[in-house]
């Protein structure tokens, strides 16, 4: 009798205990989502709604105007040098970096010496941690064209350096684009490298090896098709990072000279907040985000793909 | 994937020479810039050395000095109290997480 009504109880209390636990967790997950979902995509919203106001000084004005401000930065040819300064950005940003990273961790992976790999990973990875204003700043005393380090080693060397660097109207983008390139060469040397020590890829390279195929050969035919995931992770790093630029310009040439480097992010923050023309900065970001979009798509296709395998 | 041949040592250190150039030159500069006076670095002679090398630049630019209206100090707390917090928040976050799903099968089995 007593064991019976225990073991109802013990039942009972239980079932209570799981019920609170269930309510808990259903907490836990939802109500960070929430927050997460209200942030994120109701400032989304309020962007794309903002765009399409009529938002042109301090005061806040939500006439509905539709795409009023879509056509006033389409008919500026300064919005198109915008789209072509980040098309460069996204493929020289990412492209020589990324082949640059996987030469290096190879040629690391085959140093003969001891001590090489620790030496230049730190020598590399430090920049990574380095804000981009400090970055920049560092990177605009080297590229001053009449006293700047670049030119000043060179005449030291006795060659007359006529570069100009970024005060150069036709070539300032790819200047910048190298301090980009500097300073994530590390993190994709890291990302590379881990994915060429697994022990499968080893074993490939091995068996290569043994078969009489050349370093290069090995590398073109074995490794990289084989590091095709790490690849792609670092890919769509270094695509976000290159799409969402506006530091490295901001502080080496504010998108000088004239708006031979400008970028969207750069035009959103003076049109936004200089021009006080907030509806038309608003459709710019909106314009940046859609960009983000039309990256991301094929990489979530990939992803789902690999997903349902 | 250990090698001996010589024109591999001959890359591996010319590339040995350029990263470390290439790395830390503006390492270098920054360095030596801080040490100088704020007239000398707007000279603009970024590699040479200080003529009286001094550390006033650092203690300015920690508690405010004439050249720097914000002193450093508070924003580096600042920046501190992110990290820990945002570094602990995410930790913790992470194992409340996986502590729950851990339990979920548990709880599927008893219904």
């Amino acid at each position: 009798m007593i064991s019976e009504a225990t073991r109802a109880r013990s039942a009972r209390a239980q079932k209570r205990r799981t019920g609170s636990a269930a309510v808990g967790e259903f907490l836990v997950f939802t109500l960070p989502l929430l927050v997460f979902l209200l942030i994120l995509y109701g400032t989304l919203f309020w962007n794309f709604y903002v765009s399409m106001a009529n938002w042109v000084s301090t005061a806040p004005d939500y006439t509905f105007t539709g795409l009023k401000w879509y056509n006033y930065l389409f008919s500026q040819s300064r919005f198109w040098i915008n789209v072509q300064n980040n098309l460069k950005w996204l493929t020289l940003g990412v492209v020589p970096t990324i082949v640059v990273a996987i030469l290096l961790a190879y040629l690391l992976e085959l140093a003969p010496f001891p001590g090489v790999e620790s030496y230049v990973r730190t020598l590399i990875l430090y920049p990574v941690a380095m804000s981009f204003v400090v970055t920049g700043t560092i990177w605009s005393w080297l590229y001053q064209p009449d006293r700047g380090v670049f030119n000043t080693l060179l005449g030291s060397l006795g060659i007359h350096s006529t570069l100009r660097y970024t005060s150069d109207p036709t070539s300032a983008t790819y200047w910048l684009i190298l301090i980009f390139i500097w300073q994530y060469l590390g993190f994709s040397v890291i990302i590379i490298q881990s994915s060429l020590r697994t022990s499968e890829l080893q074993e490939m390279v091995e068996a290569a090896t043994v078969d009489g195929a050349s370093k290069l050969r090995i590398l073109v035919s074995v490794i990289v098709p084989n590091i095709r995931s790490g690849i792609l992770v670092l890919v769509s790093l270094l695509l976000i990072s290159t799409l969402k630029v506006f530091d490295i310009v901001w502080i080496v040439t504010r998108g000088g000279p004239g708006v031979a480097t400008d970028v969207l992010a750069t035009n959103m923050i003076v049109t936004a907040y200089d021009q006080r023309l907030a509806s038309a900065g608003a459709a710019i970001g909106v314009i940046i985000f859609l960009m983000a979009f039309i990256i991301i798509i094929p990489y979530t296709i990939y992803a789902l793909k690999k997903w349902f395998e | 994937m250990k090698s001996k041949s010589t024109t591999l040592k001959i890359t591996v250190i010319v590339v040995l020479v350029a990263l470390t150039v290439a790395y830390l030159l503006p390492i270098y500069v920054m360095i030596d810039n801080s040490l100088k006076t704020l007239p000398e670095i707007q000279q603009r002679t970024y590699m040479a050395f200080p003529s009286r090398p001094q550390f006033q630049n650092y203690n300015s630019a920690l508690f405010g000095g004439r050249d720097f209206l914000i002193p450093m100090a508070r924003p580096i707390i600042n920046s501190t109290i992110i990290t820990v917090s945002v570094t602990a928040l995410t930790d913790s976050g992470y194992h409340t997480a996986t502590h729950l799903s851990a339990d979920i099968p548990a709880i599927a089995c008893t219904k």
